[in-house]
């Protein structure tokens, strides 16, 4: 997609000349309150105007399928919805406020465990990180500062699937399922109805509706606008707690600053084989270390390696505790339970034999 | 209706021509940074693009009354 963006594929061309063009390779110095987005994307198109708001964003990706709603036929909807809305403009600019985010810090530089982190890109060396990093840092910093660490934080810009709701991959944002007994059902979505507006804003791209959802808090019913035959009716579709907790985010590069940089090792829950021939119960969680990080890797934590873990160890409790019973939910045990310097004390079984080791925490 | 038929057709489309050649060129300019383009192995762009330049962008956009269209893309 960005190949064919970028030689203006005749999809594209005709859309692409009724817009200013721009093409940004580098995160350093954005503004954070228009270019919020999921960090985890290759691929990212925000719609703005000069005065910076945003009409919609495109490019999502999902935690079962890839990048399956990154389609060209869904970037030319929305590339006519954007146009659409700067029509309307500045009739719109109420509904556009709720699309400016509220960062913590105002930059990616400018996000305390990002310092130094710049990855020099060809011999001229230009200043660069990977965007991918700005959801681990700020998570890292949070931990830093005492700061709590939210769901939304670790479980961000989540799939309309977690809802039990997916989207045409071709479309702007229609319907193309509703699971039973999910919440989109309970709302009164269907299958065919268009969304045109969450929580007051307007929806020209999944993004969109990730964008809404990211925002919205536990306990809310968000106001959903569909057109279904012709007619608007307005949906409310309520977010019970916990609902970010379905969905995966061991995918993530946050799962690796957490694994590497906190723990010092990475690990994988042990399957129901695995822990009937090590003689766990089967009712256990258990988490086979994968690995160990390496002494080269200056950011990681070293305690891992020092404290004599190795591939292999299965560990079956932390601080007298059970285990979470995956891999996400891990993860956000570490990043919300834990503090940096904390030392836990891990029951790691090895050739049969348990023992505990002691694990200060970076 | 006005009548062009005091204008030779070969002056015409030599004006029609010189207007697109000099369209299509401003068009294939890349504004931008080369140096980064080439360090990040980016050099595919066509037609006219901000390069790296957020700021002129914008100017653009509030002189022309476009909106933007704003590509992040991960380095290659």
């Amino acid at each position: 997609m960005d190949g064919q963006l970028a030689r203006r594929d005749p999809r594209f061309a005709p859309l692409l000349d009724q817009f200013v063009c721009v093409r940004l390779v580098q995160c350093w110095g954005l503004d954070r309150r228009i270019f919020s987005f999921d960090p985890n994307l290759t691929l990212v198109v925000f719609f703005i105007n000069a005065q910076g708001y945003v009409y919609g964003r495109f490019g999502t990706r999902d935690d079962r399928r890839g990048e399956r709603y990154v389609t060209a036929q869904a970037l030319v909807e929305a590339m006519k919805a954007a146009l659409e809305l700067h029509a309307q403009w500045p009739r719109n600019r109420r509904a556009l406020e709720g699309k400016w985010a509220r960062p913590r810090w105002a930059q990616p530089q400018l996000i305390p465990t990002l310092q130094g982190r710049f990855v020099p890109v060809g011999k001229d060396r230009h200043r660069c990180f990977h965007c991918h990093f700005i959801q681990g840092g700020e998570i890292l910093a949070k931990r830093q500062l005492r700061l709590p660490v939210e769901d939304r934080d670790l479980w961000c810009y989540p799939v309309p699937d977690w809802l039990g709701f997916s989207l045409d991959p071709t479309k702007r944002a229609l319907v193309h399922d509703v699971r039973p007994r999910s919440e989109a059902q309970a709302a009164g979505l269907q299958v065919g109805d268009e969304i045109l507006s969450m929580d007051g804003q307007p929806i020209i791209a999944v993004a969109d509706v990730q964008w809404v959802l990211h925002h919205a808090r536990d306990g809310q019913s968000l106001p959903v606008v569909v057109r279904r035959q012709g007619m608007r009716r307005t949906l409310r579709l309520f977010l019970p707690s916990g609902w970010r907790r379905r969905g995966d985010i061991s995918w993530r590069a946050i799962s690796w600053m957490l694994r590497g940089e906190v723990l010092g090792l990475h690990a994988e829950p042990l399957g129901p084989r695995a822990r009937f021939h090590l003689d766990i119960p089967a009712s256990q969680v258990a988490y086979r270390i994968t690995r160990v990080a390496p002494a080269w890797n200056r950011r990681a934590n070293p305690a891992a390696r020092a404290a004599g873990l190795h591939r292999g160890d299965v560990i079956l409790s932390v601080d007298g505790q059970l285990l979470p019973p995956s891999t996400s939910l891990f993860l956000a045990w570490i990043a919300q339970r834990t503090r940096p310097g904390q030392t836990i004390t891990l029951e790691v079984l090895r050739h049969g034999k348990r023992r505990k080791v002691r694990l200060r925490l970076k | 209706m006005r009548s062009f038929g005091c204008v030779p057709w070969m002056m015409l489309w030599a004006g029609a021509l010189a207007l697109a050649l000099g369209l299509s060129s401003a068009q294939a300019q890349v504004l931008g940074k080369p140096q980064l383009r080439e360090a990040l192995d980016d050099l595919e762009l066509r037609g006219r693009w901000y390069y790296e330049d957020l700021e002129a962008a914008r100017a653009e956009a509030q002189r022309t009354g476009k909106p933007l269209f704003v590509l992040l893309r991960c380095p290659p």
